[in-house]
């Protein structure tokens, strides 16, 4: 895949460090890597699918989350209002998260974390 | 039967596609049947009795074809990456193909990859090239069974014309 050959970011760890994954972790990662093209349209299944895991597949780094963030880098670095880190904060943890452990940003994307983001409203069942 | 998968109910071509790809890959590597409620999910959706999900069809195939093929199925080539994004969005706007079509491997229908761009080449073939369509009807005439079911299942409707 031509976006793994030419990565945009410098990998702190090397690949074959990551643990071997399942096949349903690889599932999930394929599936994130293949949704991860089509951004913006999976912002929301993405920031709601990170909503309860540390990684794209669970609780493990995988190559899936340097793929994926390779597509929202732009994103992340253009989101500053109230509205953007409400909406996307899942995905802000994520990529923050994955921005210090796994890549070697030369300009890391900033949080501001002492905005006053309002409560996530949880969905009823 | 370990998996439950769902079939979209859309009437669009990507839906023709999505259901091509889980109608040939239910067939050739898991014992399931693709079914439609649209109490459950109106489009694509794959869970297993653990409670594992799986949502976006390609993942879906790779994921049935594991079974058979193990994580050799999650492989990648520059094929995926045109289907993934050149046809999708042709499928998606319902207009031409107008990057050029890679050329088309040897037909294996073991292939979770030929299976996803067999899918997605199919709801298009009419408009392309005449050697495109002889590798799309040779894929198809070794899935017809699967390739008729897609097709009864999804309501296809002609996208209205733009002014």
């Amino acid at each position: 895949m031509s976006d793994l050959e030419q990565p945009l970011q410098k990998l702190r760890i090397d690949v074959s460090a990551f643990p071997k994954l399942s096949a349903e972790e690889a599932a999930l990662a394929s599936q994130w890597t293949t949704l991860a093209l089509r951004l913006p349209e999976n912002l929301a299944k993405l920031n709601e699918f990170l909503k309860t895991r540390t990684y794209i597949v669970g609780n493990s780094p995988s190559e899936a989350d340097v793929d994926v963030f390779s597509q929202t880098e732009s994103m992340l670095r253009s989101w500053s209002s109230i509205e953007d880190l409400s909406r996307y904060r899942h995905i802000i943890r994520w990529a923050d998260l994955v921005q210090h452990t796994l890549l070697e940003p030369k300009t890391p994307f900033t949080v501001n974390y002492s905005a006053e983001v309002p409560r996530e409203i949880k969905a009823k069942p | 039967m370990t998996e439950q998968v769902y079939g979209s109910l859309g009437s669009g071509l990507l839906d023709l596609s999505d259901n091509l790809k889980l109608s040939i890959a239910t067939s050739l590597f898991s014992k399931a049947c693709v079914l439609q409620d649209k109490d459950v999910t109106e489009t694509v959706l794959l869970k297993t009795k653990s409670g594992f999900e799986l949502f976006e069809p390609n993942a879906i195939v790779r994921y049935l074809a594991s079974s058979r093929i193990g994580l050799d199925a999650f492989k990648r080539s520059n094929l995926s990456h045109f289907e993934e994004v050149v046809l999708y969005n042709v499928l998606k706007s319902g207009k031409s193909l107008t990057e050029p079509l890679l050329e088309l491997p040897p037909i294996n229908t073991s292939s979770p990859e030929q299976v996803i761009l067999f899918s997605s080449l199919y709801p298009i073939k009419d408009s392309l090239p005449k050697s495109a369509n002889t590798w799309i009807s040779e894929f198809a005439s070794k899935v017809e069974k699967a390739v008729a079911h897609a097709i009864s299942i999804t309501k296809l409707e002609r996208a209205k014309e733009e002014n």
